[in-house]
């Protein structure tokens, strides 16, 4: 386990519960529940729903994958977790030349409430040799 | 997806990672022609 270092991050989002088809998932509220951040890493989230998750993404570091928490008790401090996520990589040709300049997407299939991250995990314009390469979180 | 215009389109990769710190290697995506849709939207009457 490698030793805990506090990370500067972005944002971090309210999400709620939502049905969808035979699935329980969360979606987001578009509110951010705080813009974090204090130089130690430090965050507070003021009177979010009972039960809510949130979504942390966008660390500064930018090595690491969003993940979800949630059982965020009043007055309670805790630590998160952040994971490096899992990469994908390819190549993007036609007719056997390399493009460059193309924006890929990278869309979550698993809608489960434990997993899901958001539509639009990230997304990234190839500049050289048509390579791309992309992160998400694993698990959560 | 605005930044294939013109360039054909992808089909859909649909691929599982297996763990963090970990890799997937898509390989070579190859774009190729893709479909048109047109119409036409206008007001019910």
């Amino acid at each position: 386990m490698p030793p805990e270092r506090r990370l500067l991050a972005r944002k971090i989002e309210v999400c709620h519960t939502a049905m969808h088809l035979a699935d329980l998932w969360w979606r987001s509220t578009g509110d951010r529940a705080a813009d974090v951040y204090e130089r130690q890493g430090d965050f507070h989230a003021d009177r979010p729903r009972r039960g809510a998750r949130f979504k942390l993404a966008g660390t500064r570091a930018g090595t690491q994958a969003p993940t979800m928490f949630s059982h965020v008790l009043e007055g309670q401090t805790r630590s998160i977790m952040l994971a490096v996520g899992s990469t994908v990589t390819g190549r993007v040709v036609k007719d056997g030349q390399p493009l460059s300049g193309v924006k890929m997407l990278l869309i979550q299939v698993d809608h489960l409430s434990e997993t899901w991250l958001g539509r639009r995990l990230r997304s990234r314009t190839i500049k050289a040799h048509s390579r791309f390469t992309t992160s998400r979180r694993h698990s959560v | 997806m605005k930044s294939m215009a013109g360039r054909g389109a992808l089909a859909g990769q649909r691929s599982t990672s297996t763990g963090d710190d970990t890799t997937v290697d898509l390989g070579d995506l190859n774009a190729d022609a893709g479909i048109t849709l047109s119409g036409q939207i206008a007001r019910r009457r």
